[in-house]
């Protein structure tokens, strides 16, 4: 049964620059007919109209090319950041402004809880923008003293925890020695857990378990809502461990027919041979379904610029803190690289400081003279600190970049004043270079690091605006047309999806955002204001207010 | 509460010879039972013919030994062993190839019922200098052997005799001491690096088929100040890499004391009955009488003052420190 559906729109922003606007977009089984006017559209054939969107603007469903679906589960913990953000279920969260502001929250959450046991847990905290503050044991000790306490940092990377969390896990005592546990006076654990090796075994007592980087399945689709109210219709797992049981329930979550997005989990390289991996990646590959895209494969070379443990070329950290961490070898990377270009697997390779991704350059360049792989579209994920020459290496190699956008709002300030210093802080996430020199570009959110929400990824790589307000790194500002087409086009490019997705275009599928305004027309930095009403997913309608 | 598991944190770069290391202390296991974690299976084949059983995350070994992975927990791996009802009785952590050994053992150190017994840092002397002038991963392994307890250079058969003297003394000025072992492709030195066993300071218990190493036993004839001892064994000029005692305190009760390279750690001991004293080092280098004469001055300092009893928590510390 072939039904074709026509939808009327205020406007439809195309990204296809063969009929750039049109006002009407024909679908049928979930793909598109064609955009153009009506009576273009009604040569094919018998059509129902739908003109539900005759006030909305249209754009290609946007595509997520670096988030981590475990934002889902995040959310069943309570929301502690320093700025407004919207829940799964609509619920727009102050930010709070001060510790006790945070304190205040918890107990809140605290009081809902009827089990004596159960633990609290919080989520976004982000003290650089508190002043720099230590929350201590004692802090949360104000929230409860008798159930165990944890919130977990912004950056993914700190926990802070009460003293109950401390004694379940045989921490609240004197003659620790560890360079990520703070002491206080008392000799005892201060509260900060610094790493993810220091926090993981007290993170199980207060609810955050060993799988924290895999979605459940509430989380899957409560990920999936906050999708649907960004606009969003393909998203990224960037780092998903795939085990077999998650991966059916995946499949099963995804092939239904309420659930709105098309998930691209990309396998996490650790925990298993080279050989092993990629022939992994290569049998869920053969599993993909519509919305369901395996058969990729990341790698994280290094750490974040923010904690110190990117790896910079010199002269390193502006504050003069040691060099960084590799997280994989050279040698291991090769031979990733060898098999998946053989396999015709794409690789994406997490790089925040410059040196990680001069080794990701030096690695491949021999690798493809070997293997010569002209669309591998192999992608630098973060790849902040690249400078121009870096760029000119990607597109001589073919390679993608993914930059991330949302970092100058969120942490720029600190990357002038702390990690890196002004000139590099000025270019960092060089949107303008990447395009001028060719290199198939995208911009991220890094969800839940940043909020999900390709708009106001957009709004940052236009305006370059730190949180402070400063526009910092004005040379690399890109228009609000590029923005977009970073969104869309530019992330499905990475995925290989370029064919099916990121346009309204014939023949692709029928993804839309629907739009309150036209992001065109309104002032750039009013671009992260335009309102959602929710997406169109393979022709399937979904209204964030219905959700 | 039972006794602590010694564990050990085997490091060094890619390619320096940690499988060869570790395979090699599995048969020479003698009954220990030992339990090797490792980040992955891949990073490190067991030999197959060692190996009696697989599972997903599990490879049980000839004589009781297992090898795990630990993913992203040691931590939590570790708690699993000493929560056995049989802990093994030594636990060998593999850090991966681009790991700082010192953050591994900090992990470690953490847990309750285990005890560090020191670091371990592999390195290949034919190419560790060129490594570590590696543009991407020289500093990396530069701080691997900093961090090193003891450093074993491996391959020393495929360097001459004056390169392997220069590349000694080139990794004693990055680890700021000498404790440097020398190894071939065939032979490691496994049981100088592992636990020695409550009832092996005995000559012939201790004895190792590698003419490169020597040993020293003692037997204080009265009871000494043990954690003095300890911090005065880890003086590089006696030539210890590695050292294990059950020696009477100066209360008369068993004191448990353990040197790996410079670092040192003395706790009351699992036996009551104290059997003495073994220091191994390399042949050239172990000053067997200046050993004897440091057992011997403690024997008749302790006699003179009747210090305190040894306390219930253990005490350790490192010559860096």
């Amino acid at each position: 049964m072939t039904e074709t559906t026509i939808f009327a729109a205020k406007r439809i922003i195309t990204m296809n620059p063969a009929r750039p606007v049109a006002t009407h977009v024909a679908t049928r089984d979930g793909r598109i007919l064609g955009a153009g006017t009506l009576d273009e559209l009604e040569g094919w054939g018998e059509y129902i109209l739908d003109e539900r969107f005759s006030d909305k603007v249209l754009m290609p469903g946007f595509v997520e090319g670096h988030a981590h679906t475990m934002e889902g589960t995040l959310w069943r913990k309570t929301y502690c950041g320093f700025f407004d953000r919207v829940d799964p279920g609509g619920r727009r969260w102050p930010g709070l402004k001060s510790l006790g502001a945070v304190l205040d929250r918890l107990s809140e959450a605290e009081r809902a809880l009827t089990d004596p046991d159960e633990p609290l847990g919080g989520f976004q905290l982000d003290p650089i923008y508190l002043g720099n503050v230590e929350v201590t044991r004692h802090d949360l000790d104000r929230v409860s003293g008798g159930r165990p306490v944890g919130v977990l940092h912004a950056s993914g990377h700190i926990m802070n925890v009460n003293s109950r969390a401390l004694e379940l896990a045989g921490l609240l005592r004197h003659g620790i020695n560890h360079p990520g546990i703070p002491l206080g006076d008392d000799g005892l654990p201060l509260g900060p857990l610094k790493g993810p090796d220091v926090y993981t075994p007290v993170g199980r007592h207060v609810g955050f378990d060993r799988s924290l980087t895999d979605a459940d399945e509430p989380g899957l689709r409560d990920f999936a809502r906050l999708c649907v109210r960004t606009g969003t219709t393909t998203i990224t797992d960037l780092a998903s461990r795939l085990e077999p049981d998650a991966v059916d329930m995946m499949e099963r979550v995804t092939s239904e027919d309420s659930f709105p997005v098309r998930v691209v989990p990309l396998k996490f390289f650790m925990g298993h041979t080279p050989e092993d991996l990629v022939s992994y990646v290569l049998e869920l590959r053969d599993r993909s379904t519509d919305r369901l895209r395996l058969g990729r494969i990341k790698i994280v070379a290094d750490g974040s610029i923010q904690g110190f443990t990117a790896r910079l070329r010199w002269p390193g950290y502006f504050n003069g803190a040691t060099n960084g961490l590799w997280y994989i070898a050279p040698e291991h990377l090769a031979e990733i690289y060898r098999r998946s270009l053989w396999a015709g697997i794409p690789v994406h390779t997490h790089t925040n400081g410059d040196e990680a991704t001069e080794l990701v350059l030096d690695t491949l360049e021999p690798l493809l003279g070997k293997h010569p792989s002209p669309d591998h579209r192999f992608t630098l994920q973060h790849c902040q600190l690249a400078d121009a020459a870096q760029f000119r290496r990607m597109k001589k190699l073919g390679m993608c970049v993914n930059l991330f956008a949302n970092h100058h709002f969120y942490w720029g300030d600190e990357h002038y004043r702390l990690t890196v210093g002004p000139e590099r802080a000025s270019r960092m996430n060089a949107c303008r270079t990447a395009m001028e020199t060719g290199v198939p570009m995208a911009i991220h959110s890094d969800a839940p690091v940043t909020p999900l929400a390709p708009l106001f990824t957009a709004w940052a790589a236009v305006n370059r605006i730190t949180a402070s307000g400063r526009v910092q790194g004005e040379h690399e500002r890109i228009s609000v047309a590029a923005a977009l087409n970073a969104i869309t086009l530019g992330a499905a490019y990475t995925l290989h999806l370029d064919s099916e997705i990121g346009s309204v275009e014939t023949g692709k599928a029928a993804d839309f955002s629907v739009l309150e305004d036209d992001p065109t027309a309104v002032a750039p930095e009013s671009l992260k204001d335009v309102g959602v009403w929710g997406t169109v997913q393979g022709g399937r309608i979904f209204e964030a207010a219905a959700l | 509460m039972s006794a602590p598991v010694p564990l050990t944190v085997v490091g060094g770069y890619l390619g320096a010879g940690k499988t060869t290391l570790i395979n090699g202390m599995l048969r020479g296991a003698n009954g220990r039972r030992l339990a090797i974690l490792v980040n992955e299976f891949g990073a490190l084949p067991i030999d197959e013919d060692l190996i009696i059983a697989r599972s997903e995350n599990l490879i049980s070994i000839a004589g009781g030994c297992i090898c795990c992975t630990f993913g992203d927990s040691l931590a939590d791996a570790l708690a699993g062993f000493a929560r056995m009802d049989a802990p093994p009785d030594h636990v060998l952590v593999e850090a991966s190839g681009v790991a700082i050994p010192s953050s591994i053992a900090a992990t470690a150190s953490l847990v309750s019922g285990m005890e560090l017994h020191g670091t371990v840092v592999l390195a290949d002397a034919q190419t560790i200098r060129a490594r570590a002038r590696d543009r991407f991963m020289g500093d990396t392994v530069r701080r691997q052997l900093a961090d090193a307890d003891i450093v074993v250079l491996t391959r020393s058969e495929l360097v001459g005799g004056d390169a392997i003297e220069a590349v000694t003394a080139w990794v004693a000025s990055e680890t700021g001491h000498g404790n440097i072992i020398t190894s071939t492709l065939r032979r490691v030195p496994a049981d100088i690096l592992l636990d020695l066993g409550p009832t092996s300071a005995t000559a012939a218990d201790v004895g190792h088929d590698d003419a490169l190493y020597d040993s020293v036993v003692l037997q204080p004839g009265a009871p000494v100040d043990v954690r003095e001892l300890a911090r005065r064994l880890v003086d590089e000029r006696l030539g210890i890499i590695r050292a294990k005692g059950l020696i009477a305190d100066a209360a008369g009760h068993a004191a448990e004391l353990h040197v790996v390279g410079n670092r040192w750690s003395v706790t009351q001991a699992r036996v009551t009955s104290a059997s003495g004293l073994v220091c191994i080092g390399q042949r050239a280098r172990l000053c067997r009488e200046r050993i004897r004469e440091l057992v011997l001055e403690l024997e008749i300092a302790a006699t003179r003052l009747r210090t305190a009893p040894l306390a219930d928590t253990a005490m350790a510390g490192s010559a860096k420190t």
